[in-house]
């Protein structure tokens, strides 16, 4: 079963996807679906993005049946992509020669061009889930895009954040945490020239990080060359530092926030990158329970400057 | 300026409309809307203001919005928008229809106030949903179409069903020219999406939920939130003009012709394409207005590049910046046996494998 069906005590629309049961849990990497001559890909390939074989969204989804008029249903158009960074196996992020990842940004940018143009797309999500502890099935390097037909819960939030600051201040609200922290120093865990990392004083995740432009940009495919050469450093360093605080593969997920274009006022959206890892320890979960999931209110038992100053501390070579 | 043969300035203080009047008032922010609630009925006296001090167009593609002023005064979904032009005023009629309203709101500059109308609307539409703008073409013969079938519509001029569907077969999205209803539902059931129609019925969005309709010849504040798409010629349009007429691209998309050295400009800005090829996304178009008569236009070029375009509306000149970098990548796309496409990734001026 495929269909959107809306929830009417909170006003959004879930995806019910029973296609998703079926999708494979690799148990090893001979039998990697992503690999060269796996499943997927059976021959060689340096980037690549396909439709899912389980998606939970499709550009020709099935016809819903209507049940009533008080239990809402939709045909549950979009795209689901996976995202695959390299056709090595074991080379992840902070691995990653710095041009594979400008390559990479670049195709994220093109996938953002391409599926905001289909009419039924709304909105589109670039992410990577890595590790086991976030759901990830394929320990193969690689992220997935969802090409949404709605605006979710979560962007329609901060797209009223950016709102209510403009409203009041007249300037951006990231713009000017920009400026702050800049100053301040205490929480950011790199600079460049064009973008800032730093664990945000708002984080609610104990080692939270978002990475932000400088200039206000409100999609990845504004950012010039260099911007995107620089966002590749970003990501390579933020993914070496997590991966340095215990010495072992850290699990997160990396999320790129960009504008809903097609609202009117998206101009004041700024993109952004949050990273949100579940571990707040060498082998302790920070997880989402009642409070978190029930109320989306957030306890974070990291303070942010302490997790800021661990994270400058763990030396990486700077590319 | 007379609104509904009252001062406008009565409206802004925020008078209640005359429980005779068949208006209903409403506040917006920075502005207010007079939506009407009676039946169809013939031609009324909509406005009267000042020619010396307004800014009108007499065009089909913006006729309907006038500033005078601070102040602008769009009609919407209102039938025969008609302009005189006496001596000293300029006088607005139109033919209302259950639901038509007039939108006015204060700001500051011409582009901004078009900008906010624009935002009014979309909210006051009930949230638009955005269409992408496309391009039409009309092929004498399909095995040689030379264009991507997902991003091109082919216009077809004739009703033969067999023709209709050997194209629907071979992957063309159809649009059809067509005007009556129970063949359009014949033809929707065939699988046919897009449809040009002279005469447009408000209710064919809610009964073909999935089709696409473009109305071949009116005004596009008639046309606003009722079809998706307006045939429009915007050939004796100032670029000024072309440049506020492309902020309602997002409401319902204009299409039209366009001379080739006019081609790229109006894919910026997001016209549907008439005999033209489009090639950009213009939802990362953004314009901005950076001095009088003088507009800054950001856009993403075909390299997937932040470009821009400077444009001088006094002079109507348009000048071009755009990164001459080429990106790293470029995509080849296969469709699999399964129907899932898959994008691969390729280096500099490597040829796509077949």
């Amino acid at each position: 079963m495929l269909e959107l069906r809306y929830n009417p005590l909170t006003d959004e629309w879930i995806i019910v996807s029973a296609e998703t049961q079926r999708r494979p849990v690799q148990p090893s990497q001979q039998s990697c679906p992503i690999c060269v001559g796996g499943l997927e890909l059976p021959e060689e390939y340096d980037l690549v993005s396909f439709e899912n074989r389980f998606p939970a969204l499709k550009r020709n989804p099935p016809d819903v049946e209507i049940e009533s008029n008080i239990f809402l249903k939709k045909r549950s158009f979009g795209v689901c992509e996976v995202v695959v960074y390299t056709s090595q196996h074991d080379v992840a992020l902070p691995g990653m020669p710095l041009k594979q990842i400008e390559k990479l940004i670049e195709m994220w940018v093109d996938r953002t061009v391409q599926l905001f143009s289909f009419d039924f797309v709304e909105y589109v999500f670039v992410f990577e889930n890595r590790g086991k502890e976030v759901g990830a099935s394929l320990s193969h390097p690689h992220g997935q895009i969802y090409a949404l037909p709605f605006l979710p819960k979560r962007i329609i939030a901060k797209m009223e954040a950016f709102r209510k600051w403009y409203g009041e201040k007249n300037s951006c609200v990231i713009c000017d945490v920009i400026a702050e922290e800049t100053e301040l120093k205490k929480r950011i865990v790199f600079e460049t020239e064009s973008f800032v990392s730093l664990v945000p004083f708002y984080a609610r995740f104990p080692f939270e990080v978002h990475i932000y432009p400088k200039r206000h940009v409100t999609t990845l495919p504004e950012l010039t060359v260099q911007e995107r050469s620089e966002l590749a450093r970003h990501l390579k360093v933020i993914t070496s530092k997590y991966d340095g605080l215990y010495n072992q593969e850290f699990p997160y997920m990396m999320m790129f926030f960009q504008a809903p274009i097609k609202t009117p006022d998206a101009g004041l959206f700024h993109l952004h990158v949050e990273f949100n890892p579940p571990k707040r320890d060498k082998d302790k979960i920070k997880w989402m329970a009642s409070v978190e999931t029930g109320t989306w209110a957030f306890i974070n038992p990291m303070i942010p400057e302490q997790a800021a100053e661990m994270l400058r501390k763990v030396e990486v070579n700077l590319p | 300026m007379l609104l509904l043969g009252q001062d406008l300035s009565r409206f802004f203080q925020n008078v209640r409309c005359d429980d005779q009047s068949p208006f209903a008032l409403r506040n917006l922010p920075n502005g207010f809307s007079l939506t009407y609630l009676g039946e169809e009925r013939a031609e009324i006296e909509i406005f009267r203001c000042s020619r010396e001090k307004s800014w009108f167009s007499k065009s089909d593609v913006l006729k309907g919005i006038v500033l005078e002023k601070d102040v602008l005064l769009g009609l919407v979904r209102f039938g025969k928008i008609r302009l005189v032009e006496e001596t000293e005023q300029i006088v607005g009629f139109a033919e209302p229809r259950r639901g038509s309203s007039i939108i006015v709101l204060r700001g500051q500059g011409k582009f901004e106030l078009f900008k906010k109308f624009v935002d009014t609307l979309w909210d006051f539409l009930g949230r638009v949903r955005v269409q992408t703008p496309k391009s039409v073409v009309e092929c004498e013969v399909i095995e040689n179409f030379p264009f991507d079938r997902a991003n091109h519509l082919l216009m077809v001029r004739s009703e033969d069903e067999d023709l209709v569907h050997r194209f629907l077969q071979e992957g063309f999205q159809v649009a059809l020219k067509i005007d009556d209803e129970r063949k359009l539902s014949h033809f929707y059931d065939m699988g046919v999406r897009y449809f040009l129609l002279k005469n447009f019925d408000r209710g064919l969005c809610e009964r073909f939920s999935d089709g696409h309709f473009v109305i071949e010849q009116g005004n596009l504040c008639e046309s606003l939130g009722l079809a998706h798409g307006i045939v429009l010629d915007t050939e004796n349009l100032k670029v000024e003009d072309l440049l506020l007429a492309s902020l309602f691209n997002r409401l319902v998309v204009l299409y039209t012709k366009a001379t080739p050295n006019m081609v790229r400009f109006m894919d910026v800005l997001g016209f549907g394409a008439m005999g033209w090829n489009r090639s950009l996304n213009p939802f990362f178009t953004k314009i901005e207005q950076s001095g009088d008569g003088l507009y800054r236009v950001q856009f993403v070029n075909e390299q997937n590049l932040p470009s821009m375009v400077f444009v001088d509306a006094h002079r109507s000149r348009i000048d071009w910046v755009e990164d001459s970098q080429r990106t790293l990548v470029h995509r080849c796309s296969k469709l699999n046996d399964d129907g899932r496409y898959f994008h691969f990734y390729v280096e500099g001026e490597d040829e796509c494998s077949s």
